[in-house]
């Protein structure tokens, strides 16, 4: 996370953030370490350069393109196109009082950010079925298991399918929803928990060596 | 430029990515062949300076041992790619490095458990919704193309949830091109533009015919989980407060529409007072759309009047999990404080749920992850009864907070919406009507046709195996 | 186009609906290859999309929380206490500090010690300070709303949710043994009981295995342990697998579901507009 190179800085640096998580820590878990306020404040800290951070990743993101537009780099055109459009949403929001609730950023949401989102997104919905095409494949590992799950939730959970599936099956996908497969994402949770648990460790150790 | 081929898929990173441009395989930031001994005799002692003057630019050792942070983690997430320093000056500093910077791969910090470590987030591993090439799984745990069998196992389940998502705009200028060369010569996904074709076509025959079609049965199948849910929501008394927490946007609203709107309306119902909030930029404009349809469906008098009187907008909340547990801890922080939103009464109402906490709080999401985030962050803090109304794929990922009783009721997917909406005492509109009937009939053509491709593959699995 | 910009001037909505539909198109455009048009419907959507949420974070967040109160009440640091301080001032200096460092990071390092240098430096305050928060409620999260309450699930008994005809005690026995073995699975990987090229992972239970055997002692527990651990391995990796199955049968409904959408909004919605049926209706006009 830090340069190891400068012991005193990298320590402070530490100590800060280990102050920090400690403070949250002994808060959540009742430790009375430090005043339950301090934990509040920070969050509240959080927020605040949460949204600096947002910022600053913006101008970031503007001085790429801007260097881009700049240098005359490979689409250098499009990266000015991108610019305009943000200095004209950025205009439409901030000359309305309401901000974002103003008319005329609900008209950008409504023309562009929605449309685009959504046909984004629903790009990859086409892509899926080359993907199913290659890789659900009964002879790659885990491809009987992977394939009849896919097959047994496709049979319920599509209309057409769920309309002439016996009860029987119906409830065998319930029950393996409620129990095996709901004990091995249970397996993936703690495995998860644990992973964090240790991932911290792992780097505060790091850096204090 | 000097390039080095992913072990993965083949594609040429530029020496010090620590990750495929490509397929988002960790190469762990090979290096450039050390300088010829007297290059610069005073280079690494420069270079040190300057990096130990420099705590918060991560340095190649530490990026390594560090997790890459996940996409679900920032705000503007889907921006990324953007945030990055200038190419060129990157390039420029990571091949700067002295040789006294070597790469050394990092080994496991601890023994035993730390093997746990390996899946750093297995919960995306699994279901992914958006990014679904996490870097994380591909740790390469032996040399360049001496992929074991556990490599090959995560690489097939990777590729199985993961699609070749557009190459966002600026992360790299040429890796959409090189990427479609790439899958034109087989490597990467292989693009079937015919089944592609064909599922489009019956998608939009479908879709055409679908309104006309008499639908029998008893609908989509509800699963468990909704029943409670409904019960949950039911059970609330006039005026109670419900917090709201809107994780998704318009990038995912064609599916999590059908199952938001069905709950807000019986909330609406119940005559609950909504604080809804969201930590996605597009979130609040989002939930504004849908509770004014919402409304619209209940055939209240006015938008106006149903915003000012049940439902307070509680905005945006940056900050990820470090700034969730405020609404846990002290709600009256996190939520509006902007004057010309919320007049002082709604301020109070506010200012209880620092008391008494939400009587019922639902978490409207798109992703697995903000559901795990609320568990974790906000309601251990408060207690409160939470229901989960989420995306199709989230469901059994959840699952298990359900079983342990965290979750007092989780509604999933279209199919999860459309059940709710039955139980819902309203008459259907003819074009809501006409809407669902064309989703159910797409819907049925697209799996119909997805499990011909299945078939097909596998068929085509089989006869590649007999070729010599 | 949603009732929210209704305000606006009619053209203005027709304007949006080509545009919405010009975006789509543009975008949609990459299904059939990665064109000029695919990517210029990319960046106006970046654009745009950079745009509104500066204005949303502008507005919603740092103007009324931090800007606004501080300009109504500067002095608030001496006035309200600790409060204003704690909560209004000092967020600001990091904030001020996280942006002028940050920026400054993405320009070249400088070559002489100075002020640059120094906003390098402290760039870094923020940023621990908010690593350490972030630490600190992953962790106690993780404690708190993960491991403890689904470590408890996973020992408690099972409740009535098995059905009336099974035998509770095998559920959660079942439950338990997969929970187990999907833990395993993660810590050990599928190659717990021995590798194919026959060269064990270093800590796996193959190299554990191997070590046993070395030793040259006829130590039966220790296999048999170890091959208890590989078939329990086994079966958590077999019910990860059906789990993969399911989830990729729910995300096939997720994204199926986003197609129809988009394909409902240009079949249904756009020929449905007041603009596309007086296109239409001239249209017709001009043909008769």
């Amino acid at each position: 996370m830090f340069s190891s190179r400068s012991g005193w800085l990298n320590r402070i640096v530490l100590l800060i953030v280990l102050v920090n998580a400690g403070i949250v820590v002994s808060s959540r878990l009742g430790l009375a370490l430090a005043p339950p306020e301090a934990a509040t404040t920070l969050y509240g800290w959080a927020l605040l350069l949460g949204g600096f951070a947002i910022i600053l990743g913006i101008a970031n993101a503007v001085r790429f393109h801007l260097v881009r537009v700049q240098r005359g780099q490979r689409e250098w055109l499009l990266s000015l196109l991108l610019l305009i459009v943000f200095a004209l949403v950025v205009g439409a929001g901030i000359s309305s009082p309401e901000g974002t609730t103003g008319l005329l950023s609900e008209w950008v949401f409504d023309a562009v950010l929605a449309p685009g989102q959504a046909t984004l997104f629903a790009l990859t919905g086409v892509f899926l079925l080359s993907a199913a095409y290659h890789f659900l494949r009964i002879g790659r590992p885990g491809g009987v298991w992977i394939t009849a799950g896919a097959l047994l939730m496709l049979l319920v959970q599509t209309p057409f399918l769920y309309e002439i599936v016996p009860e029987s099956l119906v409830d065998l996908v319930d029950w393996l929803l409620t129990w095996p497969v709901m004990a091995a994402m249970r397996g993936i949770l703690l495995g998860g928990a644990l992973a964090v648990l240790f991932i911290s460790l792992r780097l505060i150790v790091n850096n204090a060596k | 430029m000097a390039t080095s081929d992913c072990p993965h898929c083949g594609y040429g990173n530029p020496l010090a990515a620590q990750y495929c441009v490509q397929c988002g395989t960790i190469l762990g930031g090979q290096k450039p062949p050390p300088a010829p001994t007297g290059e610069s005799a005073d280079e690494p002692g420069a270079r040190e300076g300057e990096q130990g003057a420099d705590p918060s630019q991560p340095d190649e050792e530490g990026a390594e041992q560090q997790p890459p942070k996940r996409s679900s983690d920032t705000d503007d997430s889907r921006d990324g790619p953007h945030l990055v320093a200038e190419e060129d000056e990157t390039v420029e500093d990571a091949q700067g490095e002295g040789p006294s910077q070597s790469a050394s791969p990092a080994g496991p910090l601890l023994r035993g458990l730390g093997g746990l470590l390996e899946p750093a987030d297995p919960l995306s591993y699994i279901t992914s919704t958006s990014g679904a090439d996490d870097p994380t799984r591909d740790r390469p745990t032996g040399p360049a193309g001496e992929l074991s069998a556990d490599e090959e196992e995560r690489r097939h389940l990777r590729r199985l949830f993961s699609e070749d998502l557009p190459t966002a705009v600026g992360a790299s200028p040429d890796a959409t091109a090189r990427a479609a060369e790439r899958s034109q010569n087989g490597s990467g996904l292989r693009r079937q533009f015919w089944l592609e074709l064909i599922l489009l076509l019956g998608m939009a025959g479908a879709l055409f015919w679908g309104a006309q079609t008499p639908r029998g049965g008893a609908g989509p199948h509800a699963l468990p989980g909704l029943e409670q849910a409904h019960r949950q929501i039911d059970s609330l008394q006039p005026n109670s407060l419900v917090v709201v927490n809107w994780a998704y946007d318009p990038a995912t609203a064609g599916e999590m529409d059908f199952v938001a709107q069905p709950l807000i309306e019986h909330l609406l119902q119940r005559q609950a007072k909504l604080i809804v909030f969201s930590q996605l930029p597009g979130g609040p404009a989002t939930a504004r759309r849908v509770v004014a349809r919402a409304e619209a469906s209940l055939q209240r008098p006015s938008r106006t009047q149903i915003t000012a009187n049940l439902v307070i907008e509680g905005g945006f909340l940056p900050g990820g999990a470090a700034s969730l547990p405020l609404l846990g801890a002290a709600p009256a922080r996190a939520l509006p404080v902007d004057p010309s939103w919320v007049d002082l009464r709604e301020r109070f109402r506010i200012a209880e749920l620092g008391d008494s906490g939400p009587a019922l709080t639902l978490v409207i999401a798109a992703r697995a992850e903000d559901v795990r985030r609320w568990m974790e962050q906000v309601q251990p803090l408060n207690g409160g009864t939470v229901v989960a109304a989420t995306s199709a794929v989230v469901d059994p990922s959840v699952r298990p907070y359900l079983h342990s009783g965290q979750l007092a009721g989780l509604v999933s997917g279209w199919g999860g919406g459309s059940a709710y909406v039955r139980r819902l005492e309203r008459a259907r509109g003819v074009a809501e009507q006409a809407r669902s009937l064309r989703q159910i009939n797409g819907l049925n053509w697209g799996v119909g046709i997805l499990i011909a491709a299945v078939v097909l593959g596998n068929l085509a699995g089989v006869t590649e195996r007999r070729r010599p | 186009m949603s009732p929210f910009s209704n305000g606006l001037p009619g053209i203005m909505e027709d304007a949006g609906l080509i545009l919405g539909l010009v975006v789509s198109l543009m975008i949609g455009s990459y299904i059939v290859r990665d064109s000029i048009l695919a990517r210029l419907g990319q960046y106006v959507l970046v654009g745009a999309g950079l745009g509104y949420t500066a204005v949303l974070v502008w507005r919603n967040v740092l103007w009324p929380r931090l800007f606004a109160p501080l300009l109504a009440d500067p002095m608030s640091w001496q006035s309200a206490g600790e409060t204003g301080f704690l909560n209004l001032w000092l967020p600001f200096v990091l904030g001020v500090l996280m942006w002028g460092g940050g920026l400054e990071l993405l320009r070249r390092p400088p070559e002489r010690l100075g002020g640059r240098r120094l906003l390098r430096l402290l760039a870094a305050v923020p940023a621990a300070i908010l690593g350490g928060v972030v630490m600190g409620v992953a962790v106690s999260g993780a404690v708190q709303g993960t491991l403890w309450p689904q470590l408890n699930a996973a020992v408690a008994a099972a409740d009535g949710q098995a059905g009336a005809g099974q035998a509770r005690w095998l559920v959660r026995f079942l439950t338990l043994l997969i929970t187990g073995g999907v833990l395993i699975h993660l810590q050990f990987g599928p190659n717990a009981g021995g590798s194919e090229n026959g060269s064990p992972t270093p800590g796996s239970l193959a190299s554990e295995r191997k070590e046993a055997a070395d030793e040259g002692r006829p130590r039966l527990y220790r296999v048999l342990f170890l091959t208890l651990l590989r078939v329990w391995e086994g079966i958590g990796r077999r019910a990860l697998w059906l789990a993969a199955g399911i989830v990729f049968a729910r995300l096939v409904a997720v994204r199926f579901a986003l197609v129809l959408s988009r394909l409902d909004y240009f079949l249904f919605e756009i020929p449905r507009s007041d603009l596309w049926q007086l296109i239409w209706a001239s249209l017709r006009g001009a043909g008769s």
